[in-house]
């Protein structure tokens, strides 16, 4: 009964009530359910500053929103409450306590030509060759920023000491950062980039103490700017060192919302399936009873693969006795499908390349030198450079993603939605990135038609068979009558 | 599971060439030996028969499995062999009927126009739309409906019906929530009664302006208002009072009435003060509006604000018609009326007593009844009279107002009852045809041989090879067909949807035109009329696998950009299906035309290739935290991280029921 007259009313009684909720009236304007969700986290991370200021969490209300005033006090009430939560949190003043200063230098060229070796790297064996997992994702020509004094917890996902180096490789015990997560750190206020003046050497010598002045000590270097920072960090995708703006935004937006985010190795050899997996679907079908199998040896079945019809362009099906939709629509299969297979190497190209791993949070705890199989692979692309991927592209990308086939015993829809692989891909839009995950299907493992020959009881009308779990699941027996109409 | 599906498919598999004779049609478990006959609407009250029934064969190829053999019963083993022996003797042949079509060039669509027909492959398989229905061809039905002689409700009937039943949930469903605002409101009104008896001597500005909305219960639906004391009738009467100016001009016209005619009106002056608080301006800290405006004001409360809705009928206490004061300031003598002046209004009876206080509102009670109406595009004009135009297009104030409300939902009488007796002498001839897509022609005649094609002139059969090419002519606009035109790819519209659309009728999918979701095809479990399609296809061809396509680049059209792909995602999740990109690998030109020349469609068609990609949102907010998959997975919202497409199809009122277990 809500009204569009409303807002004509207000005008007329003079009523100039700024009231933000008239604005979005449209419940076609309003942002879709996900970007709800969006805010709810949000607002999880501040219930701390709520508690700290006597506010409660709920001041922020969730549900249905309201697009009109209806004039009750209650209505105002609310609104003013959440609008001073909000106030509030804004006004939060924000500090860095001098304990947890943090220092980063900007050394762009000290591992740039480091001899080291990116190696193929083997996801799934992580502890087998404790050597070569500690190398894991190091990638230190892409490394510019050393800290001095690591002491924030974000370090206990971020950051790198570069092994395998003896300890009389200079700096190679220090923490060493990708752009994107210094980048990241001096977006966020917890990092502090000095430019250098003296040689690293100089600086950090080799098995003594950083040789680095205080924060007002400027003998060594000068603070940097974050506009310095963007400048120093973006560059071109795969430049050395830098990282495309795309790509920071995806890296941020990951950060922020919670996830451990690390650079992929250049070349890696995704993790294998872990328990011996089958292709889907054919689980239930090799059940043959013992009727079965002395029919199979009455009427041998035939081979597999359609004989092709007598004439180049008659009917697949020939006129003839047909004993079960199987062998018919064996007949017509006449479209290769896709073969599924967990082996997997490929090179793929950028930009649909895995660039991140990612784990979800409030699993282990999360160890950066020896990481858990990623949740996520992701890959960034600029929305407005790339089209949407070609097939070799696609299946490249999802050939470097591990073997993970559906869930034992899940249903039909789910299976199939599942697929075997996937990959996420972060397209970015100018700083709006929307992520898309693409799995590799496998309509074939599921043949349908199967359903087709399971019969129904006896006496014929009655559903007895053809609708437990496994091979029967459906039938051809659901009851929907009455329910003919609705969407087709 | 039952115990007796001993024969799987396996079981029953047999060499077709080791069987001849007998068209002895078996007992068939899956009911495949009743081909449902078109259904003839002759009896009015004539029920349909079961879903499973009608739909029993998933395509126009019949099967004939041999019954089970039940080692623990004798007798199906006699069964088994005299159905053997029978089909041995004189065997079925498959497909027993033939469909004739026409093809239409000029509509690029093949037509059946045989009802048998027309049903026949709708059944058998959902091959087709009639062209005066939605999809199912039963034009003829509804027709027969609506004209008396059968009262069996089409599938569009049930599904107005249905939306008629949603809409009227939510007209219930924002009543409710009016209501709710509405007990707000009054509790509110409540505690202000009680705050205002402590401050009886705060000017009526402030108490105006902070309590804006103490309203006790007022009359809250067109109904309720119809009951009051004042007829309709006699606001249609009193509408006739025209000049607003002349009343304001003479306040006094109608004398004070003493108390005993106070009294003897229907409301007491008690009541009265009741409902003039009641009536206390809406207004936040806003000063009240003059009282012609303000009940221009509350009658448009009475049509735009549901929470507001009380009519505002003028009475004069002290039978003045003064509900019309000019906002040039003639006040009332007793200078009833606030005007929007600057601080508080001390006048006479402001702030004397507290009953002279309560008076102080813009609601005035006279003998005789006046409505006033207005246009709510009209600028508030105290000057403005009622065009007589507007009494007499609405008869009534009331109808007026209800012209006003949104068109409450109408809940149309199930039509059970026919409109006119059904009569069976009644005839009509059936115009609707079955319209077949080029794909669905194709299949039904390449790969089941179950359709003919004719030629719209002559009417003979048109040779396979003659109609794949007419097809793939047909499929550019406009079609390539004369002899300069450019030449035919081998990722013409037609050839590249068909091998899609070949591919999952060959896995078993029923699929259908997805245009209504903006995708190529839509994939059905086992026919629309089941369930709803669960898979959005979208054909893109891939031109990666040949490598005369990388040889010529010139020939490769462009990749479709992420936006385009986002907006059909987007618009699939909304209608909870989930998106599949499915890439066709195209030979190159010579290979398939090759090939079509010399080994034929089964050869050139194998030279493509299909890939399902499965493409959803990934939803960063939801996946962020392992508790937070596994809730989802709980609750059957994704069923594993990163699906963003909703499974739970109960959303929707119509649960799965094939796939729910």
């Amino acid at each position: 009964m809500s009204l569009s007259l409303d807002d004509e009313n207000d005008t007329l009684s003079g009523h100039s009530a700024a009231n933000p909720e008239d604005a979005p009236a449209n419940r076609l304007t309003a942002e879709p359910e996900d970007d709800e969700e969006n805010e709810e986290h949000d607002i999880q991370k501040f219930v701390s500053l709520f508690d700290r200021r006597g506010v409660a969490a709920q001041a922020i209300r969730r549900g249905e929103k309201d697009f009109e005033s209806h004039g009750t006090r209650a209505q105002e009430n609310i609104l003013e409450a959440s609008r001073q939560v909000l106030e509030d949190v804004l006004a939060e003043p924000r500090y860095q306590n001098e304990s947890n200063w943090t220092r980063g230098w900007y050394f762009p060229d000290w591992w740039g030509n480091s001899p080291l070796e990116e190696e193929d790297i083997d996801l799934s064996s992580p502890d087998k060759d404790a050597a070569a997992a500690k190398k894991r994702g190091i990638q230190a020509r892409d490394r510019v920023v050393v800290i001095d004094n690591p002491n924030s917890a974000m370090f206990k996902a971020m950051g790198r000491v570069i092994p395998g180096l003896g300890k009389d490789a200079p700096g190679a015990d220090k923490l060493w950062l990708f752009p994107e997560e210094a980048l990241f750190l001096v977006d966020r206020g917890s990092l502090d980039l000095w430019y250098p003046t003296k040689p690293f050497e100089a600086m950090f010598p080799v098995g003594s103490k950083p040789n680095v002045g205080g924060v007002d000590d400027y003998e060594d270097g000068f603070p940097l700017t974050q506009e310095a920072a963007y400048a120093l960090f973006l560059g071109a995708p795969g430049e050395r060192g830098k990282i495309s703006l795309e790509q920071f935004q995806v890296f941020a937006n990951l950060k922020r919302t919670g996830y451990n985010v690390t650079r992929a190795p250049q070349r890696y050899t995704p993790p294998r399936a872990q328990s011996g997996a089958t292709v889907g679907g054919d689980a239930g079908r090799n059940k043959l009873g013992l009727w079965a199998w002395m029919m199979s040896l009455l009427f041998p079945s035939p081979k597999k693969r359609p004989a092709a019809p007598p004439s180049k362009t008659c009917p697949l099906i020939q006129p003839g006795l047909y004993r079960d939709y199987k062998t018919i629509h064996e007949k017509i299969a006449i479209i290769p499908r896709h073969k599924l297979t967990p082996l997997s190497p490929s090179e793929p190209e950028d930009p649909y390349k895995v660039l991140y791993f990612v784990w979800q949070t409030g699993g282990a705890d999360f160890s950066k030198t020896h990481p858990p199989p990623p949740d996520f692979y992701m890959a960034v692309v600029d929305a407005r450079q790339s089209p949407m991927p070609t097939l070799d592209q696609i299946s490249n990308l999802l050939r470097t993603t591990p073997w993970s086939p559906p869930r034992e015993g899940a249903h039909l829809y789910p299976r199939l939605k599942h697929g075997y692989r996937h990959v996420v891909v972060a397209a970015v839009d100018q700083g709006v990135i929307n992520y898309y995950r693409f799995g590799e299907g496998a309509f074939e493992e599921e043949l349908i038609f199967a359903r087709f020959d399971y019969v129904k009881g006896p006496s014929g009308g009655q559903k007895t068979s053809g609708r437990g779990r496994g091979g029967g699941r459906g039938g051809r027996g659901g009851k929907r009558g009455g329910k003919r109409g609705g969407r087709r | 599971m039952a115990e007796d599906r001993t024969s799987t498919p396996e079981a029953t598999v047999a060499p077709i060439a080791s069987l001849t004779a007998t068209s002895h049609t078996p007992p068939s478990p899956a009911g495949n030996g009743k081909a449902p006959a078109p259904k003839k609407a002759g009896r009015p009250s004539q029920r349909r028969p079961p879903l499973n029934q009608i739909y029993a064969l998933p395509s126009p190829v019949r099967t004939f499995p041999l019954p089970a053999f039940h080692p623990t019963n004798p007798l199906s083993l006699a069964v088994l062999v005299s159905t053997w022996v029978g089909q041995v003797v004189s065997p079925p042949v498959e497909p027993s009927v033939i469909h004739d079509g026409i093809w239409y060039p000029e509509i690029g669509g093949v037509h059946i126009v045989d009802p048998k027909s027309m049903r026949a492959l709708w059944e058998q398989g959902f091959y087709g739309k009639g062209n005066l229905s939605r999809s199912e061809p039963h034009w003829l039905d509804r027709v027969k409906t609506k004209a008396g002689v059968t009262n069996r409700l089409s599938s569009e009937n049930l599904t107005a019906q249905r939306r008629e039943e949603r809409q009227k949930t939510k007209w219930d469903r924002a009543r409710a929530q009016q209501e709710a605002i509405e007990q707000t409101r009054r509790e509110e009104a409540e505690r202000l009664d009680t705050s205002m008896s402590d401050a009886e001597l705060i000017s009526e500005v402030e108490i105006v302006a902070e309590h804006g909305h103490a309203s006790p219960r007022p009359p809250t639906g067109p109904m309720e208002l119809l009951v009051l004391p004042n007829s309709v009738a006699e606001i249609a009467e009193d509408i006739q009072v025209p000049d607003v100016k002349a009343n304001s001009q003479h306040p006094s016209s109608v004398s004070p009435t003493g108390p005993f005619e106070l009294l003897s009106l229907p409301n007491s002056l008690e009541s009265l003060v009741k409902e003039t608080r009641a009536l206390e301006p809406e207004s936040d800290g806003h000063l009240p509006a003059p009282a012609y405006q303000f009940e221009k004001l509350q009658a448009a409360g009475e049509i735009s604000h549901p929470t507001n809705r009380r009519l505002h009928i003028p009475k004069d206490p002290g039978g003045r018609n003064n509900h019309a004061t000019p906002l040039n300031g003639s006040l009332p003598p007793n200078g009833v009326l606030k005007m929007p002046s600057t601080g508080p209004v001390s006048d006479s009876g402001a702030s004397d007593d507290s009953k002279s206080l309560k008076r102080q509102k813009s609601v005035r009670f006279s003998p005789t009844v006046e409505a006033q109406t207005f246009k709510l595009s009209d600028p508030p004009n105290p000057n403005a009279v009622v065009p007589p135009i507007w009494s007499r297009a609405f008869s009534s104030t009331t109808e007026w107002i209800w012209g006003m409300l949104p068109t409450p939902p109408r809940i149309s009488l199930p039509l059970s009852k026919p409109i006119r007796k059904p009569s069976s002498t009644m005839q009509i001839d059936n115009l609707e045809h079955l319209q077949l897509t080029p794909e669905e022609a194709f299949f039904l005649s390449f790969a089941f041989g179950a359709l003919r094609i004719l030629d719209p002139s002559s009417k003979d059969p048109i040779p396979l090879k003659k109609i794949f090419l007419l097809f793939r002519q047909y499929s550019y606009f406009p079609p390539r067909i004369a002899p300069n035109d450019p030449d035919l790819r081998p990722d013409d519209p037609f050839t590249l949807h068909y091998v899609v659309y070949h591919h999952f009728r060959s896995l078993g999918w029923c699929v259908r035109s997805g245009i209504k979701f903006g995708v190529d095809w839509l994939l059905y479990l086992r026919g629309p009329v089941f369930n709803h399609a669960e898979f959005g296809i979208l054909v893109l061809p891939s031109y990666t696998e040949d490598q005369w396509w990388k040889e010529h680049p010139e020939e490769v059209p462009p990749q479709k950009s992420w936006n385009w792909l986002s907006g059909i995602g987007r618009t699939l999740s909304q209608v909870y299906k989930s998106l599949v990109l499915v890439y066709v690998d195209i030979p190159s030109p010579r290979v398939f035309e090759e090939t079509l020349e010399e080994e034929g469609f089964a050869a050139a068609f194998g030279h493509f290739r299909v890939r399902e990609i499965m493409f959803g949102r990934w939803l960063h907010n939801r996946n962020r935290s392992v508790a937070n998959t596994r809730q989802m997975m709980a609750t059957g919202k994704g069923q594993e991280a990163g699906t963003a497409i909703k499974t739970n199809r109960n959303v929707k009122g119509k649960g799965n029921g094939n796939e729910a277990k």
